[in-house]
């Protein structure tokens, strides 16, 4: 089956990054497709390239990272959403001024049609945050 | 319809929307702090109110992290793994995150 | 709220049959003479307002919450349906995807 996520709050502050994470990793060993975790409101902070946290607890970031690196599973970031909140994309920011990439690998920026897209693509949508 | 709750009642009225809502044949997942819920206590009426034939589960690693028995909880509740947690998931259509 | 209708407006934008429900205390949500702009915030009710504009006229408000809050339907900024939670659940049923706020 395939199965999209949208996950729409900040990590260590909410528990939707890490319950969304242990669900796409049962699910991939159940042999479903996850073909979309899309991140929207404070969702888009799981996507931080300078989250850096102690080293004796678990990296949100790089484990979503390393998730695309493994099974490719596509990981959007919403455009207005980061926009908002100040995380920007090289290219978009260019145009805004000029700012480094700030997401980490495996992360692609774009709209609010991707999560559309992914709506009625797959055969079910699971949210997870607020 | 699965419902999935990730609020303790004290934080959200999503459970007692949903239990307000739910009809034979649907099912309610309680995740996160919404495990809370799943404790039998005097003070906690809320699924006793739900209809039988409404299926509850709750996720066992939320229980665990939190400390809870299932001896501490509703006789009613079903403890599920994520491994579940996805078969629900694929077995009810559509699914309501209600927060 | 404001990224919410964003995904409202984009399943319009997607040719998607949009059916919006307000239960609970997502009906104050629709109350009129908000004045957003004395916590200088956006006013939504030009974007409720327009709903129409993008097709999206199936709008309903949950009678057993409209009477649990004493609220009629002449005290909310646009024309709504008003439907028993019973209805609305059954037309939930229907649907391929929901999402909450």
């Amino acid at each position: 089956m395939k199965i999209s996520l949208q996950i729409n709050a900040s990590p260590y502050q909410h528990q939707a990054a890490d319950s969304a994470w242990h669900f796409i990793q049962a699910a991939i060993l159940s042999g479903h497709d996850i073909c979309r975790v899309f991140f929207y409101h404070d969702g888009v902070f799981n996507a931080l390239r300078d989250s850096r946290p102690p080293g004796d607890e678990r990296d949100v970031v790089k484990r979503w990272s390393e998730l695309h690196a493994k099974h490719g599973v596509d990981l959007v970031v919403c455009v207005s959403s980061a926009q908002r909140r100040g995380l920007l994309e090289q290219t978009v920011a260019k145009k805004l001024g000029g700012y480094q990439s700030a997401l980490a690998d495996g992360f692609r920026i774009a709209g609010l049609g991707l999560l559309m897209e992914a709506l009625i693509d797959a055969d079910r949508h699971i949210t997870f945050g607020d | 319809m699965l419902y999935i709750i990730n609020k303790n009642p004290s934080q959200s009225l999503a459970l007692k929307n949903c239990v307000d809502q739910a009809i034979a044949g649907d099912a309610i997942l309680l995740i996160e702090n919404a495990v809370y819920a799943a404790i039998n206590t005097a003070q906690s009426t809320l699924l006793q109110s739900l209809d039988d034939q409404v299926s509850v589960y709750a996720l066992t690693p939320d229980l665990q992290a939190r400390g809870i028995g299932l001896n501490q909880c509703y006789a009613r509740i079903e403890p599920v793994d994520y491994a579940g947690f996805v078969m629900l998931v694929t077995e009810h259509q559509p699914v309501r995150s209600c927060f | 709220m404001q990224e919410f209708l964003d995904i409202v407006l984009m399943a319009s934008a997607f040719d998607q049959r949009v059916v919006l429900v307000f239960e609970g205390d997502g009906i104050y949500a629709l109350m009129k003479d908000q004045q957003a702009e004395v916590l200088d915030l956006k006013d939504n009710s030009l974007i409720f307002n327009a709903l129409s504009i993008y097709d999206i006229n199936d709008i309903s408000v949950e009678k057993e919450s409209m009477q649990a809050r004493s609220i009629s339907v002449d005290q909310l900024l646009i024309p709504v349906i008003t439907s028993s939670r019973h209805e609305l659940k059954q037309r939930l049923q229907l649907a391929d995807q929901v999402f909450s706020l």
